[in-house]
């Protein structure tokens, strides 16, 4: 309509070549846009107006995800494209696809989707334009794009300020939204005791060796051994096995009656980060303790003076109420070989363990999966217990 | 026939069917209800009872007759006056605890998304065989297709009100107690401690206030002591700028959940909940309390 009137009111304005905005802040900016945009509608410009449904498309019909043709896609969008128009709906679509290509956890990724909003443009230069919210859809995406970020566990830095900054101005919501995150987002970084870098190592070597750590920091005596079952005499599979066992334990193995079993227990679960890693403890019957004695019972008064004196002492960590813990292990294959290999390593160290009977009781495993099926959860085969 | 046809012609004229576009914005905060418009679901339906009316009344007395006795016992204690005066530190008041009692389970209420329809996520809460609780179940962070939801996956148990005589609501009243402590077996993920402290106004009908449990996972227990000054004060599950103190004498529920986006089985053993009082604990607050009251924000 606008673009009508324009044609029927002043022709030759049209003719001339097309303004160069000088500055958001100039009296006569909005009439200048007005006559501006029209101009590039009336023309018929293939290069600059770039159909967006092709850039949109562009994220599903990558050939490979990765961060390189992400920004590819980006930088398509922004070259020769001065208008960037869509720019709300292209933010939009790239976050979708952010997981897909694994740059969620991105600082730069994140900094470069921003850039493509203009400078300038959305800074309000009035009270009233700070008050109703100036070029709400744009603030709304790049309050979208911080909360992804904050999902993802990404800190923002300073240089991401400075780009808010310049593009809607130091009223904007994505402003508040982004001071808010740099206030709390470093309180919480470092809460957790057993931090492990994101992305998770893929190694499940690597993998099982952080999941028996992060077990056994119960007990900072623990040693962490790796062994190779090629190293066992009969042993079928060629595999690594992870096993953590601490002094204690091993004192506490010396000191197991010979009569009672001790078990290979499993597979039990334990996650590190996103990843579910199977192990197996060695275990045994649970050992009685001197039980609580009620002191102000009055009715059988023990004397100390002529009593054994005996000293009881504190029952380690490892002796829980429901079995006493030897040691722990994750195998690369989780079979029952594999475990066997194992208790023969542990042999060389405790060679009680050659004479006291040892029960497997490994529960049997199904390629069936207890997920309910992502697209990414599809290529990891999980051992489930049945 | 003809007056029919015209007066359809006349009723079904499309700009008098014309409405108006709604979007799902709220426009002010006012809230209809306690559950932001949820259902009611229930883990265990109440008991159906198609009483006559002369079994009705049979019914109401027998339950006036067992409040009464609640309610006179209340009286005693308190005409009594013999309130604990003393809370030794290292002395853990249980809260909540699972002694191989089925019972204890009718104290938790167990959600997950799928309740709601907003996710597939399942969970429940059963005893171990050695007695203690286990809350376990599935997460799943895969969205339903109505265009709608725009994350998914929680699964959470949360205690039911403490009820006083003649079923009226009460808080839990904590004050003399600095330290939440608790008695876990995970399987090292990351669970959040909820302890909701509901007010009378719609206002603060959804504070909670939230703190981390990040468990070991392995066959050993864990002991978890976490002061009441470290939650910090959300609102539907947003982080308020305003910051407080938590409120000790006007809890109403505690609950644990999980939601840490990882799809997978979980397991978090519980054996108790209870609360501790460490005089050497000084810190009324982790956080900075600022005063909000000039700024405009």
């Amino acid at each position: 309509m606008r673009g009508v009137l324009a044609w029927n009111k002043d022709f030759a304005l049209l003719k001339r070549s097309p303004f160069k905005i000088a500055g958001p802040a100039s009296d006569r900016t909005s009439y200048i846009r007005d006559f501006h945009t029209s101009r590039f509608r009336s023309k018929d410009n293939k290069e600059d107006d770039k159909s967006s449904a092709l850039v949109l498309h562009a994220f599903a019909n990558a050939e490979r995800k990765e961060k390189e043709a992400y920004l590819d896609i980006i930088r398509e969008y922004k070259n020769n494209n001065e208008l960037r128009r869509g720019h709300v709906e292209f933010i939009q679509v790239a976050l979708k696809y952010m997981d897909d290509f694994g740059v969620n956890r991105d600082l730069a990724v994140y900094k470069v989707l921003l850039d493509v909003l203009p400078k300038g443009k959305f800074v309000p230069t009035n009270a009233f334009q700070t008050l109703f919210m100036h070029y709400p859809k744009q603030q709304y995406v790049a309050i979208d794009l911080l909360c992804k970020m904050e999902k993802n566990c990404v800190i923002p830095d300073v240089e991401m300020q400075d780009m808010l900054l310049n593009i809607f101005g130091k009223h904007g919501a994505p402003l508040k939204k982004f001071w808010r995150m740099m206030y709390w987002m470093p309180k919480f970084a470092n809460l957790n005791p057993w931090p492990c870098a994101r992305p998770a190592p893929k190694d499940p070597r690597i993998l099982a060796r952080l999941a028996i750590s992060k077990i056994s920091s119960v007990d900072v005596q623990t040693k962490i051994v790796e062994f190779e079952t090629k190293d066992i005499e009969d042993a079928i599979e060629d595999t690594w096995i992870v096993s953590a066992m601490s002094s204690i334990q091993e004192r506490l193995l010396e000191t197991q009656s010979l009569n009672s079993p001790v078990c290979v227990e499993g597979p039990y679960t334990v996650w590190v980060v996103d990843q579910c890693i199977d192990y197996f403890v060695l275990r045994g019957e649970s050992r009685k303790h001197n039980e609580y004695e009620d002191i102000d019972d009055v009715s059988n008064i023990k004397i100390p003076f002529w009593d054994e004196k005996e000293i009881v002492p504190a029952p380690t960590v490892h002796e829980q109420n429901d079995g006493t813990y030897f040691a722990m292990c994750a195998t690369g294959t989780s079979t029952k070989d594999s475990l066997l290999s194992w208790i023969r390593c542990l042999q060389k160290q405790n060679p009680i363990l050659n004479v006291i009977p040892v029960i497997f009781k490994v529960s049997s495993f199904s390629k069936e999966q207890l997920y309910i099926d992502t697209e990414k959860s599809k290529d990891k085969v999980m051992h489930v217990k049945e | 026939m003809t007056m029919r046809i015209f007066r359809k012609i006349l009723t079904d004229f499309a700009i008098g069917k014309r409405r108006l576009h709604v979007t799902t914005n709220l426009s002010s905060f006012y809230e209809r209800d306690r559950k932001s418009g949820y259902k009611i679901v229930y883990d265990r339906p109440p008991p159906e009872q198609n009483l006559s009316i002369i079994g009705r009344l049979r019914e109401g007395c027998r339950q006036f007759k067992e409040e009464f006795g609640i309610w006179l016992e209340e009286m005693r204690e308190k005409f009594k006056m013999d309130p604990t005066l003393i809370y030794r530190s290292n002395e853990v008041d249980v809260a909540w605890r699972f002694n191989r009692d089925p019972k204890s389970l009718d104290q938790w209420v167990i959600t997950c998304d799928s309740d709601y329809e907003e996710g597939f996520s399942t969970a429940k809460l059963e005893l171990s065989p050695i007695g203690t609780g286990i809350f376990s179940g599935t997460l799943s962070t895969r969205l339903p297709k109505d265009g709608r939801i725009k994350n998914a996956g929680f699964c959470n148990i949360t205690t039911i009100p403490k009820q006083k005589s003649f079923k009226r609501d009460v808080c839990h009243d904590w004050t003399p107690y600095t330290h939440l402590i608790l008695r876990i077996r995970g399987d090292g993920r990351c669970y959040t401690l909820n302890i909701s402290t509901r007010g009378i106004f719609d206002l603060m009908w959804n504070d909670v206030y939230h703190y981390v449990l990040y468990t070991r996972g392995g066959p050993y227990w864990q002991y978890v002591r976490i002061p009441f000054s470290k939650f910090v004060f959300t609102s539907k599950g947003r982080l308020q700028d305003d910051q407080t103190v938590i409120m000790l004498h006007e809890v109403t529920n505690f609950g644990i959940s999980l939601g840490d986006d990882i799809n997978g089985h979980f397991k978090l053993e519980i054996d108790y909940i209870g609360l501790e009082c460490d005089e050497y604990h000084n810190e009324e607050f982790a956080y900075e309390s600022y005063n909000f009251s000039g700024v405009r924000f």
